[in-house]
């Protein structure tokens, strides 16, 4: 049953802005839209949480879990995909999707990793936080896979802004293919890094090792104390939620700051069903909502509308928005809603030990680990592979684990698991994947979840220009560890299904030519220009960078354009 | 079990043995829990192999002999389980019963606050910190 704006009673469901989805990007948009003066309505799918109220397992010790942290095999056997997943554990499976209950089908081999409550995923992210250079813009469009029309510069004061409210911890290291950001002070690095870093740089003049960059208060401003947010306490324990908001996220950060207008309605229980696009006006009028709860519809309305769903979801809204003007999805007049998704490549790890350092020790548990920006194909296509990939690595001592794999027995055995071991290296990639026309989802014509709606089909896999990353990185690493001081190097290419990344981008590309697009610069839909999509859906390629700073730099610009716009009367 | 336990990291001046925490129920709930069918009958077939070797030695059975008995016995058994590489690709199920023992104690109160220095708001990082001779390791 269609309640058209002028139905009695619809007053009360009719709002200046409706955002579809509460996680780090919905966050945003409504932070922005509620500033602005609009009266907004968040729609969640998921369930509430409340800041630290809802945070069970915060405070807990390793004993107050049964399996001190391990899952039983009933979940894992009934989970495989989000088992998978190195941060779903006893600590925090509460805020993790379990497969059982939301279905979808593999047409390649996709590991689907979602967070469905307030907040989403901004609970139970890694807060790795770096901007794009020029050369993540410029290089797609050079070697012709993708065709961004905004440009770093149009982005920069917007990372800015966005920057300043999250509290982003970082050093200021003068490099143009990692901008500097707006930065609280850096985390340390102890004295292998140390080393590492020194050998690396010396080997590779040209290469940079520095500090990674993150989403946590080192040193609260007045304005974060202003969020009820406090230093972050190097517990690193994230993903279990922070009850001194050391972190970013939705719960601590963006959404109370926006009830504090006044103007936001947050609405958890709230799976939409569609857009609601009127064909007269070309205009969305509002958003179709299932009751997760008692599966009751109900139509909301409002002048526009942001999806940010995440990636897959906001593809799966669009493409079930059908209506006459759009049989095939909304802002889907050529068939590329759904089309060019792409992730981050992970598949390629390595580590070695280091000798010495045994009076070195370190105090704290670090949230972030040190990085090197991507130097493949800066500013010219020079190797065999199209894109680049960013390195990580962290240098640790191992711990009592190491009894696992040596032999040993009685009090000697236990005085020497209980000392800090020999110090070892890890390290881990992040690769730029090519969004190709052939990697897509869809709807399923047959199957739907339990509210009725159809099931998502991933047909996403990797493609040679993937192995081919890869063996660089691994090849590489190899040097580069060496020239840290790392023996005993092992490689390992996982051959793990896309997913597992949680950065699948793409679907609902941005670009300059709306036959080859659905979004404009402003992340409006070309075909429809009062629904914006800032989530991970609008990327036109996926950099190497971890994505989540941009999609909130994006969502805050493109909050203000809708404001603009809807000022002129264009909306 | 808790015997087992117990031998491989008995109590030391500091901090208790982990038959003092209740090893036994633990790793018995993590192969209850955690573990196929078959790990657990592994488990109990290696226990069962264990006794009958204590008899063999002249023994009654593991929990209450001596220390000094128990201790090398399973240093016999590690020579073994080290050496092994079962075609199933699984570990030898006296290496899990190892691992167990060691998630159990390491991780419970006792073993991560004494044995171990346990932080749970550490407030800060530092990378670089002077560890002095017989300090412990961080449980976390």
């Amino acid at each position: 049953m269609t309640n058209h704006p002028t139905t009695p009673g619809a007053q009360a469901n009719s709002f200046d802005a409706i955002v579809i989805g509460s996680g780090i990007s919905g966050g945003w948009a409504a932070k922005e839209l509620c500033e602005a003066g609009l009266r907004t309505l968040v729609l969640e799918r998921g369930r509430p949480v409340e800041h630290v109220k809802d945070y069970p397992t915060a405070l807990s010790h390793p004993w107050d879990f049964a399996h001190r942290g391990r899952l039983p095999l009933a979940v894992t056997r009934a989970n495989p995909v989000v088992a998978r997943c190195g941060a779903f554990n006893e600590s925090s499976q509460h805020f993790f999707v379990k497969d059982q209950d939301h279905p979808y089908v593999q047409e390649k081999p996709f590991d689907w990793i979602r967070g469905y409550q307030v907040g989403g995923k901004s609970l139970i992210w890694a807060r790795q936080t770096q901007r794009w250079s020029r050369f993540d813009f410029e290089g797609p469009a050079r070697e012709g896979y993708a065709d961004w029309p905004i440009s770093y510069d149009d982005l920069a004061p917007w990372y800015s802004h966005v920057e300043k409210f999250v509290g982003i911890s970082g050093h200021r290291d003068g490099l143009e293919t990692l901008p500097d950001g707006e930065f609280l002070p850096a985390w340390e690095m102890n004295a292998v890094e140390l080393q590492a870093r020194r050998g690396i740089m010396k080997a590779f003049p040209g290469r940079s090792v520095i500090q990674g960059r993150c989403a946590h208060l080192t040193a609260p401003q007045p304005h974060h104390l202003e969020q009820g947010r406090g230093r972050c306490q190097a517990r690193n324990q994230c993903s279990r939620g922070c009850p001194f908001g050391g972190y970013f996220s939705s719960n601590s950060s963006t959404l109370p700051w926006a009830a504090r207008t006044g103007r936001l309605t947050l609405r958890p229980h709230s799976v939409v069903e569609s857009i609601l696009h009127d064909e007269a006006t070309g205009r969305a009028q509002g958003v179709r909502v299932i009751d997760a709860l008692t599966r009751q519809t109900t139509d909301f309305f409002a002048r526009v509308v942001f999806v940010n769903a995440s990636c897959l979801n906001t593809n799966l809204v669009l493409l079930n928005s059908r209506s006459r003007r759009f049989p095939a999805g909304l802002g889907n007049d050529h068939g590329l809603l759904g089309r060019h998704v792409a992730f981050h490549n992970y598949r390629g790890t390595l580590r070695g030990r280091v000798e010495g350092f045994e009076d070195s020790y370190y105090s704290g548990r670090r949230p972030t680990q040190p990085m090197m920006p991507n130097f493949r194909n800066v500013g010219r296509q020079e190797m065999e592979f199209l894109g680049g990939y960013m390195t990580f690595f962290n240098a640790h001592r191992l711990g009592w684990a190491q009894g696992n794999v040596t032999r040993g027995v009685g009090a000697g055995f236990k005085e020497t698991l209980s000392r800090p071991g020999p110090w070892m290296i890890s390290m881990m990639m992040q690769g730029e994947t090519v969004p190709r026309h052939e990697n897509h989802v869809r709807l399923s014509a047959d199957l739907k979840d339990a509210w009725g709606m159809p099931q998502l089909i991933t047909a996403v896999g990797y493609h040679r220009n993937d192995d081919l990353l890869t063996r660089d990185f691994l090849e590489q690493g190899q040097e580069l560890l060496a020239a840290a001081g790392a023996k005993d190097i092992v490689t390992q290419d996982s051959g793990q299904a896309p997913g597992l990344d949680i950065h699948e981008m793409g679907g609902v590309r941005m670009g300059r030519n709306p036959k080859q697009s659905l979004l404009n610069r402003w992340n409006q839909l070309h075909a429809c220009p009062n629904v914006f999509v800032t989530d991970g859906a609008c990327m036109a390629s996926t950099g190497s960078q971890n994505p989540s700073i941009t999609y909130m730099a994006l969502a805050a610009r493109a909050a203000h354009h809708a404001v603009e716009e809807l000022k002129k009367g264009n909306l | 079990m808790g015997a087992v336990g117990d031998t491989l990291l008995p109590a030391t001046p500091g901090s208790p043995g982990a038959g003092e925490v209740g090893i036994g129920r633990f790793v018995t709930t993590l192969l209850n829990d955690c573990h196929p069918i078959e790990a657990a009958e592994a488990v109990r077939a290696e226990l069962r192999g264990l006794e009958e070797r204590v008899r063999e030695l002249g023994g009654s059975r593991f929990e209450g002999w001596d220390a000094v008995h128990r201790e090398a016995l399973l240093v016999e058994r590690e020579a073994v389980a080290f050496s092994a590489t079962p075609g199933n690709g699984r570990l030898h199920p006296y290496r899990l019963i190892k691992s167990l023992v060691l998630l159990g104690y390491f991780t419970s109160e006792a073993g991560a606050t004494q044995a171990l220095r346990y932080d749970p708001v550490p407030g800060a990082y530092h990378g670089q910190v002077p560890l002095a001779p017989g300090e412990h390791s961080w449980a976390l």
